[in-house]
């Protein structure tokens, strides 16, 4: 344990002193932070990257060429707060962070160079999890299948994301219970609630529903009221510059080392 | 008697050393369990899981002193592997059992009541550094020696699992529970294709 400890102790420390390429728990740390002070959950829909790979791949077929319709009963909508937990006890059992590991979507694109029948079995397995949930169900059925059910950091920002004031509030005197939003959300995070939709602690913030109600009902608040500047322009805004700033930290050196490995 | 005491302090300081190890191997068979069956009570829960632990040290303790070195050879990666599966396998069968609602009588249910206790033995025997390092200690001593030295590295060591026993305010909520219940099946097959992939 105490190897692996100081592992990252040591990798704290180049990350202080080696310049902004080496990166360390604290320095993540800290650019979470600031992401969920500013964007709170509205990351996984208008900065994560996975989130991007989700929507995009939901949008490519028309709505009445999608032959899916999915739906989640109320009892497995928790399935991504159980996978954090899964993700963080064995991450400290094993004294290492298995999500970036295994579970991270883009294991898809650097798993290849694991050696050894495991870590073959391992990579297939993620591989696969990654294919069906990033693009097979999406495409299929619409939905940001990934975002909604299993992503464990999802489940993680609607927890913490509580400290960011934007929300995406139902107006209860408009909302006439149609059930629109709940078919519309991507991430299939509104439930009907007595009649009555009800927006769950893992709403994305991406705006679809406030776009789809015939209503008006759904908008954009910050700290429960409607701000004298537009909203959803402010989330937006605040959205993309966190994700061009912390893209713009390493996809480039993503892309160079890719490059570099084809040139190989 | 002075040798007795010194062998209880070299357990405990060895628990101490290691107990945020064991309490974060103790966290994937322990945590799930306390989430999904909390209204059975944390404290009880961690009590049985200490319990299992306590009687998987004793048996590792007395077969450490009669086998001599040869435990420490016998115990390696693949009962560290059987060991994953067989409690993968039980919190599954307990997911399927209790799946869902717990409403009446969850304390009294006598699988759940020994759920922890075999957990706590199966995780107690699973081959980790902290106790191989116990393990070579006990080998070259006598019978009730050993015993207490384990005694000394369980006493310690389980300092680190005791603040589980106080979550119960927190995992009130039918939410919690119903989470709690998920973790424990993902877990589960977790815990099993961990093992599986340790076997190949």
């Amino acid at each position: 344990m105490s190897a692996n400890a100081l592992d990252f102790v040591y990798q704290q420390q180049l990350a202080f002193s080696g310049g902004w390429k080496m990166w360390g728990p604290l320095t993540l740390g800290g650019l979470w932070l600031a992401a969920t002070l500013v964007l709170g959950q509205a990351w996984c829909s208008w900065a994560c990257f996975y989130g991007g790979l989700d929507e995009g791949f939901s949008r490519l077929l028309p709505e009445r060429w999608r032959p899916l319709r999915l739906k989640i009963p109320p009892p497995l909508r928790d399935i991504p707060a159980a996978l954090l937990i899964l993700w963080l006890l064995a991450s400290l059992a094993a004294m290492y962070p298995l999500f970036c590991l295994w579970g991270c979507p883009l294991k898809m694109t650097c798993g290849f160079a694991e050696t050894g029948m495991a870590g073959k079995i391992q990579n297939a397995a993620m591989i696969i999890l990654g294919v069906v949930f990033i693009v097979i169900l999406p495409v299929l059925s619409g939905k940001r299948s990934f975002c909604g059910l299993i992503c464990p950091f999802g489940a993680w920002q609607s927890f913490f994301g509580r400290i960011n004031p934007f929300r995406v509030s139902r107006d209860e005197n408009s909302c006439a219970g149609c059930g629109q939003c709940g078919q519309t959300c991507p991430v299939l995070a509104i439930e009907a609630a007595g009649g009555k939709p009800a927006i769950t602690s893992y709403c994305n913030r991406c705006g679809r529903c406030i776009d789809e109600c015939p209503h008006g009902a759904i908008s954009y608040t910050v700290l429960g009221r409607k701000p004298p500047v537009d909203a959803r322009a402010l989330l937006v805004f605040c959205g993309l510059a966190v994700g061009g700033a912390l893209g713009s930290l390493f996809v480039p050196g993503a892309l160079y080392g890719l490059w570099r490995l084809i040139l190989r | 008697m002075a040798a007795y005491f010194k062998v209880i302090a070299e357990g405990a300081a060895l628990g101490f050393a290691t107990g945020p190890y064991c309490a974060a191997a103790c966290g994937p068979a322990l945590l799930p369990w306390l989430l999904a069956f909390s209204e059975a009570g944390t404290a009880r829960i961690t009590a049985l899981f200490l319990g299992g632990r306590l009687a998987a040290y004793a048996a590792a303790a007395l077969a450490a002193s009669f086998s001599g070195g040869y435990l420490e050879k016998a115990a390696g990666p693949q009962t560290a592997a059987f060991v994953s599966i067989a409690s993968g396998a039980y919190m599954l069968a307990a997911f399927f059992v209790f799946r869902w609602q717990c409403r009446s009588g969850c304390e009294r249910a006598a699988a759940l009541r020994a759920g922890p206790l075999a957990l706590g033995f199966m995780t107690g025997i699973a081959p980790c550094p902290p106790l191989a390092g116990a393990v070579i200690k006990a080998a070259g001593l006598p019978g009730p020696a050993a015993l207490l030295m384990f005694g000394g590295f369980f006493a310690a060591s389980s300092l680190f699992v005791l603040p589980a026993a106080a979550l119960q305010p927190f995992l009130r909520s039918e939410r919690a529970a119903n989470i709690g219940r998920l973790t424990l099946a993902a877990m589960s097959v977790y815990l099993i294709c961990a093992g599986l992939l340790k076997l190949l």
